[in-house]
């Protein structure tokens, strides 16, 4: 626990603030304003003490006592000092009781006399640090983000339309770690600071650092609590829902479309003539013809809109929304206004939109607060946090997983972006194989079932028409690279293999692939656990609801079929013939 | 007054942007027909259809060459050393001019013989449209793509140290230690794309931030201590 003013461990503020040492000299660069600092021989001996790990004052003061063969209590007095201005510039944290810290005998004899420590600050080039990388953008999450090196938004100004009331207050929460445990090994997700580790039995512990711009640990944003819903929050709610009526009533009427998904069936309203049809053509394949009688499970109203026709209220938190989300919004874009224990909000800035889920009364919503086009993602996977949240209470789970099979039943290919799961699904596909998805599906692990989300395969560019040239020329997104855009391609392949694109299927394995640089393909055995680290940061990293019973989920499905790497090799054309000798095995 | 400038645009992988770039740096002459163009494009480890695209299109009005040693640096400094004209700007190959940045930063050298890099301002664009957050507001632009530099300044200075990521801040830095002079110009001739592929800076790459400072820090000591000696203090 930390007591003000009594703490006495401290840690490097990583990840703002990154260091080296050089032969004697640890420097230091503060991503987040472009100052950079040498440290004196003594003062890196300290700093590289505190490190990542955290260390107390008392313990790096003994460890430059050793060193230097000096009585403690001279060394405390500086280091102090040292520690203050340290933590004035916000290069160093307080934190619980640190992990220890170094052994004297590991650090290299000083090459001078003890002086004080001491830092040397610079920063004649802040202004170009600034600019330096302006930004990192994560087009599959859709959430944009300032990166380390400088503010890509304004600074939040005072709020437009007076002071607003909030459902959920943001508040420390110990850290948002999410841990999955399977035959003796565990995973931890850390989507504060963008690390994922697995701590095996026999191995040790490995972290993993790849998914770090998936996760953007460096919003700093309080994680918001989930609270009970205020009435104003559930008025705000009527007030959105009211705004598509409004908004489809002068636009001439609502369009109501019925899908069975996952065994549910889900009503989809949009707007004739709205750029927010094209959300629904990926679903095309799960389409059914009226309502059923048991009436919708789950409700959605995806429409652009809602400015400046919007109710007062509603104008006004969307209003905020687009100028200054960044202080509107949780980490993952929770909206603090409605995140509730009954309400899910979700606002992306970059391409501007809203998501609402009601649990209470199964009615979701996605609004985009412009005209601009949908971007390839959001056509390609639509509604991916509302589907992922209404149906996590009902047993099914959201992955980022492609699945492809044969009438014996299909494999679950998972694996983060660019591992090669899409562009084997699609080979697969070509050649002839089921397809229920190439980047998301729904998963019943008590049934081992993939339940196919979308039709829609995607292509990156050019590039990827040697692969599969049956696909050029067919996607019809304007952002699409084929249409002069910069965006990937979406194909909707249930119109280019009809008979190919399924509702679902049982799922015989899970494959993690592999790129390798040899000719042929193979699959050998691995563990659930690979199987499992290679499926569960990914997919949490996307959703920004993700918890632990979405582990939970992914380590039942884990648990219940065998796993495989797929080595993927550069001979594409034999990798369906591969997997299906896998399912006919 | 020799009017000519080489242009050096490193491409890596920008096979869906180096077209509209080298127009760009074209469009400068509608303008300004006494400038005479060096467009030099340095291909660095592309796998792309990058360098099909720039002899389809521009053939011989650009020279192609290939820098096997990845990191813009590298290609940055080959495009230096392949440089034959007084005045060098750079563009990468994701980015754009708007017309007049060349006549505009080429009066401000005119005008001004003691100043060896004129920066101008910029804009950032999202690629697709609006689905990236962008800083709309004209800025300084103090990046490669901004600067007019007089070759000079790199027979001073030096090419550019071979980092991944700082390169250019610790560069400019040691050119400010030199005491080569800069001013930016207030025009806004340079719109940066933001994009998917933005090169993303991952953990090994934020490390050599570390290195590039590390590298300007220890040249701005020996330059210190060699001023010293020589004043005999």
């Amino acid at each position: 626990m930390i007591i003000q003013g009594r703490v006495e461990s401290y840690r490097v503020n990583e990840p703002d603030v990154i260091h080296q040492l050089f032969d004697r000299e640890v420097v230091v660069v503060d991503l987040r304003n472009g100052s950079y600092y040498s440290l004196s021989e003594s003062g890196g001996t300290a700093w590289l003490a505190f490190g990542s790990a955290a260390a107390s004052i008392d313990a790096v003061t003994e460890l430059l006592a050793t060193i230097y063969a000096l009585p403690p209590d001279v060394i405390a007095r500086d280091l102090r000092r040292f520690v203050e201005e340290l933590t004035a510039r916000d290069l160093i944290v307080a934190c619980p009781q640190g992990e220890g810290v170094m052994d004297a005998a590991t650090v290299a004899t000083p090459a001078a006399a003890y002086s004080p420590p001491e830092l040397r600050s610079y920063n004649d080039l802040q202004e170009l640090f600034l600019l330096d990388p302006v930004h990192e953008v994560d087009a599959v999450a859709g959430w944009p983000h300032a990166a380390a090196g400088g503010p890509a938004v304004p600074p939040p100004a005072e709020p437009a339309g007076g002071p607003a009331t909030t459902g959920a207050s943001p508040a420390a929460t110990g850290g948002d770690l999410l841990t999955a445990k399977l035959g003796g090994h565990t995973l931890l997700v850390n989507r504060d600071t963008g690390v994922y580790s697995t701590l095996e039995a026999d191995r040790g512990t490995t972290e993993h650092h790849d998914l770090e711009t998936l996760m953007r640990p460096w919003i700093e944003a309080d994680r918001p609590l989930r609270r009970a819903a205020t009435a104003q929050g559930r008025q705000l709610l009527d007030r959105l829902d009211q705004s598509f009526t409004d908004d489809a009533a002068t636009a001439g009427g609502i369009v109501e479309q019925w899908y069975e998904i996952g065994g549910e069936a889900i009503c989809v309203r949009t707007i004739p003539e709205q750029d927010s049809e094209r959300l629904r053509p990926a679903l095309r394949h799960l389409a059914i013809p009226e309502a059923p009688a048991t009436g919708a499970g789950l409700t959605i109203s995806a429409w652009n809109g809602g400015m400046p026709s919007a109710p007062p209220m509603l104008a006004n938190l969307l209003q905020r929304l687009r100028r200054k989300w960044c202080t509107e919004c949780g980490p993952r874009g929770e909206v603090l206004e409605l995140h509730s224990s009954e309400i899910s909000a979700i606002y992306n800035a970059g391409p501007n939109v809203l998501t609402v889920l009601d649990f209470e009364r199964n009615r979701g919503w996605l609004l985009k607060l412009d005209d601009v086009a949908f971007p390839y993602w959001e056509v390609g996977s639509p509604f991916r946090f509302l589907l992922h949240e209404w149906f996590a209470p009902r047993g099914l789970q959201y992955v980022h997983a492609a699945a492809v099979g044969t009438a014996r039943g299909g494999v679950l290919l998972v694996g983060k972006g660019g591992s090669g799961k899409s562009t084997t699904a699609l080979l697969c596909a070509a050649a002839g194989l089921q397809y229920a998805g190439d980047d998301y599906c729904l998963i019943d692990p008590s049934h081992a079932w993939a339940h196919s989300l979308y039709n829609t395969g995607k292509l990156k560019g050019p590039e990827d028409y040697a692969r599969l040239p049956e696909l050029k020329g067919l996607s019809t997104n304007p952002d699409s690279f084929e249409r002069g855009g910069d965006g990937k391609g979406v194909y909707f392949l249930d119109e280019i293999w009809p008979d190919r694109v399924v509702a679902g299927m049982p799922l015989r394995a899970i494959v993690v692939p592999r790129i390798t640089g040899q000719l042929a393909s193979y699959v050998e055995p691995c563990s659930a656990f690979e199987a499992l680290v290679a499926m569960l940061p990914s997919t949490a990293a996307q959703l920004p609801a993700a918890s632990n019973d979405d582990c939970d989920r992914m380590v039942a499905l884990a648990e219940k079929l065998p796993a495989y790497l797929l080595h993927l090799g550069t001979d594409i054309r034999g990798i369906p013939a591969v997997l299906t000798t896998l399912l006919n095995g | 007054m020799n009017t000519s400038v080489s242009v050096v645009i490193p491409a890596h992988n920008a096979a869906r942007f180096i077209g509209q770039a080298i127009e760009s740096v074209f469009q400068q002459c509608e303008a300004a027909a006494y400038l005479a163009l060096d467009v030099i494009v340095v291909d660095n480890t592309s796998t792309d259809a990058t360098c099909d695209v720039v002899q389809r299109d521009f053939g011989s009005k650009v020279r192609l060459l290939h820098e096997p040693k990845p990191g813009a640096a590298c290609a940055r400094n080959a495009g230096i050393a392949a440089a034959t004209a007084p005045l060098i700007a750079f563009l990468d190959a994701d980015d754009l001019w708007l017309p007049g940045k060349l006549a505009d930063q080429f009066a401000a050298l005119g005008a001004q013989p003691d100043v060896s890099l004129v920066f101008c301002h910029g804009v950032e664009f999202s690629d697709p449209p609006a689905a990236f957050p962008c800083n709309l507001e004209s800025r300084p632009f103090l990046h490669p793509s901004g600067l007019l530099a007089r070759r000079e300044a790199f027979d001073i200075a030096g090419p550019l140290p071979e980092f991944r990521c700082g390169e250019f801040i610790a560069w400019y830095g040691w050119a400010q230690t030199l005491g080569l002079k800069s001013l930016v110009a207030p025009g806004s001739f340079v719109r940066r794309r933001v994009h998917a592929d933005n090169t993303t800076r991952d953990r090994q790459g934020l490390a050599e931030y570390t290195q590039a400072m590390h590298w300007l820090m220890e040249r701005r000591r020996a330059h210190a201590a060699a001023a010293a000696g020589a004043t005999g203090r």
